[in-house]
């Protein structure tokens, strides 16, 4: 099973991982589980718990123009300078390492993560942000989704 | 390094990655002694003020629980219970103890996560977490359970582990079937020994040895230990009804941050969270975690912030055992909860934030919509303590290495607990020496 893990606050740009899956949450992919998971710290480890493969869908503050998406492998996040900004308590870098030391994280995932306008509180995310986030990450969520299964599904039949 | 010429020192540190806050400290020194020191953190609550204004009553408690990822339950406690106060709403008892459930699950969730994967790594020289768990697996795959079964009885009851929605002014949108209870008792039978294990473990830790002129401030309940209800009261004599805070306490503008510093009025920092709590509430621990507190080898009231690691350690051994007793008693109430009717007027409420005393005071009009909110979160109570503390750590911070000055820095900061969203990615430290 891949799931599918949104992750932010609810309030301004920071929303855009919420916002990636809850529209994926309204058609998920097949073979996919959509979580939105606020900000979910350590409790990260245990949304990993049982998964073939994650997607995270993250907001990311790197300079890039709003609305970027990044898109790369999960296990190269911690060697990437990306910085996730939705890492509140334990940082999604930290809780996925320690995940790992535990033997607790998934084979194999994707992160995508959209470059925010603005770290301010606001009601609502930049259309920017809130584009790439209901467009271009849930397409590549989408995209992600299959290729994983797919490599799940050969894994198996190894 | 410093010198002996008058030089000036900047240390920059990305650190602080396990305090939660964009908290920057600059510190200037001349002839060895402190001249200036300036802690800053940035402070959110101030944008949700603004945004409950115009809502109804009812919408608050959720709104305030996204304030924080790591307390919401203390943000809905807080909200409900003011609006409770201004409606006169009658709670049942059984909605009472669930709500106390509530809260032991949030301090379970909450200690956990700052003895393991926030404090302990300053204690045993590990620079993060993953480090600790390669020296210290069962340790903290511990520390992981007792965080576990805390996120599993807030998704009982809030509907969901990370930001919960159950709670209503007047009770729960839902309350448990006692099946889901009793499955959730075993799980707390084991948290319990862990629990109790976490507590020797914090024990044997080398603790720096460092007393304060400290003013503890926390609720204080005619019999329990504090969650929901109680006066507030301080080591140093205040004792007044919750509705009295703002005559007792004052928050003050400081030019170099956007935080409010709150003091005692007349008087100066106060201390809030768990020491405080034990402090003042030593004698409604019950036998066991009495027991278990004295076994530490600490003398109770301590004046000693950094004990505050072992202080939370047994408040999960209170919050488990508390958690087991309130299932056991549990009857069903008749209710979810209980209707309200909004009326104009003023509604305040404190209640027990795994990180001290969370003030929140709502204005309503006739149809309950809501005029104003104030919302005063521990972590900004606590600042002006921390700055007190590190003035008082800084002159001996100056003959160490810039790692090592930092890492002082955060442990002392740690032993706060400063709120998730109420601070966030790192300390810049800078020290300047004239």
């Amino acid at each position: 099973m891949i799931r599918i893990i949104g992750i932010g606050s609810p309030f301004g740009d920071d929303a855009a991982g919420l916002i990636a899956a809850r529209r994926l949450a309204a058609a998920p992919p097949p073979g996919t589980e959509v979580i939105e998971a606020d900000r979910p710290g350590a409790t990260l480890i245990e949304l990993l718990d049982g998964a073939d493969a994650v997607i995270l869908i993250d907001a990311a503050h790197t300079g890039a123009p709003p609305g970027t998406l990044h898109d790369l492998d999960l296990y190269d996040l911690p060697r990437n300078p990306i910085a996730l900004v939705s890492s509140h308590d334990l940082g999604v870098v930290e809780a996925l390492r320690l995940a790992t030391v535990l033997g607790r994280a998934p084979a194999r995932g994707r992160v995508l993560a959209i470059e925010v306008g603005s770290l301010e509180k606001a009601p609502q995310a930049c259309s920017a942000v809130a584009r790439a986030a209901s467009e271009y990450a849930v397409r590549r969520a989408r995209y992600w989704a299959e290729e994983l299964r797919a490599l799940t599904v050969e894994s198996y039949a190894d | 390094m410093p010198s002996s010429k008058a030089t000036s020192r900047t240390i920059h540190v990305s650190a602080l990655t396990r305090v939660e806050g964009e908290g920057a400290l600059h510190l200037a020194v001349e002839a060895g002694k402190v001249v200036d020191l300036r802690f800053e953190i940035f402070e959110p609550p101030r944008f949700f003020e603004a945004l409950l204004r115009g809502r109804h009553a009812a919408e608050a408690p959720d709104i305030a629980a996204r304030i924080c990822g790591i307390c919401p339950v203390a943000y809905q406690m807080s909200a409900a219970h003011a609006f409770e106060r201004l409606f006169h709403v009658q709670i049942d008892p059984a909605v009472r103890a669930l709500r106390r459930l509530f809260y032991c699950g949030e301090w379970m969730e909450s200690h956990a996560l700052h003895i393991h994967m926030l404090a302990a790594p300053d204690f045993l020289g590990c620079e993060s977490i993953v480090t600790l768990a390669e020296k210290e697996r069962p340790a903290v795959e511990r520390g992981l359970r007792l965080k576990q079964v805390g996120n599993a009885i807030i998704a009982l009851l809030g509907g969901r582990s990370v930001h919960p929605v159950g709670a209503c002014i007047g009770g729960f949108t839902r309350v448990p079937r006692p099946a889901e209870l009793a499955a959730l008792r075993e799980r707390l039978a084991r948290a319990h020994d862990d629990a109790v294990a976490c507590v020797r473990w914090v024990a044997g830790f080398d603790l720096p040895d460092r007393h304060l002129d400290i003013e503890f401030v926390a609720l204080r309940h005619p019999s329990e230990y504090p969650m929901n209800e109680g006066r507030v009261v301080s080591s140093k004599g205040i004792d007044c009804a919750q509705e009295e805070f703002d005559d007792c306490f004052e928050e003050h503008q400081v030019p170099h941050s956007n935080a409010l510093h709150a003091k005692v009025k007349g008087r100066g920092p106060y201390f809030l969270g768990p020491l405080a709590r034990m402090n003042l509430n030593f004698d409604r621990l019950g036998p066991e975690v009495a027991a278990l507190a004295r076994a530490t080898g600490i003398s109770f009231p301590s004046a000693n912030p950094y004990t505050s690691i072992i202080v939370r350690a047994l408040e999960l051994v209170y919050a488990v055992a508390e958690a087991m007793r309130i299932i056991d008693a549990y009857e069903p109430p008749p209710a979810p909860s209980a209707p309200f009717r909004p009326r104009a007027g003023i509604g305040r409420a404190i209640t027990e934030a795994p990180r001290g005393m969370l003030y929140q005071m709502y204005e309503t009009d006739e149809r309950g919509i809501i005029r104003s909110a104030r919302i005063v979160p521990p972590t900004s109570q606590n600042q002006a303590q921390m700055e007190a503390d590190l003035r008082d750590l800084a002159p001996g911070l100056l003959r160490r290495s810039q790692a090592e000055a930092t890492r002082l820095c955060e442990t002392a900061i740690r032993n706060y607990d400063p709120c998730i969203s109420c601070a966030t990615h790192f300390l810049k430290l800078d020290i300047v020496e004239r």
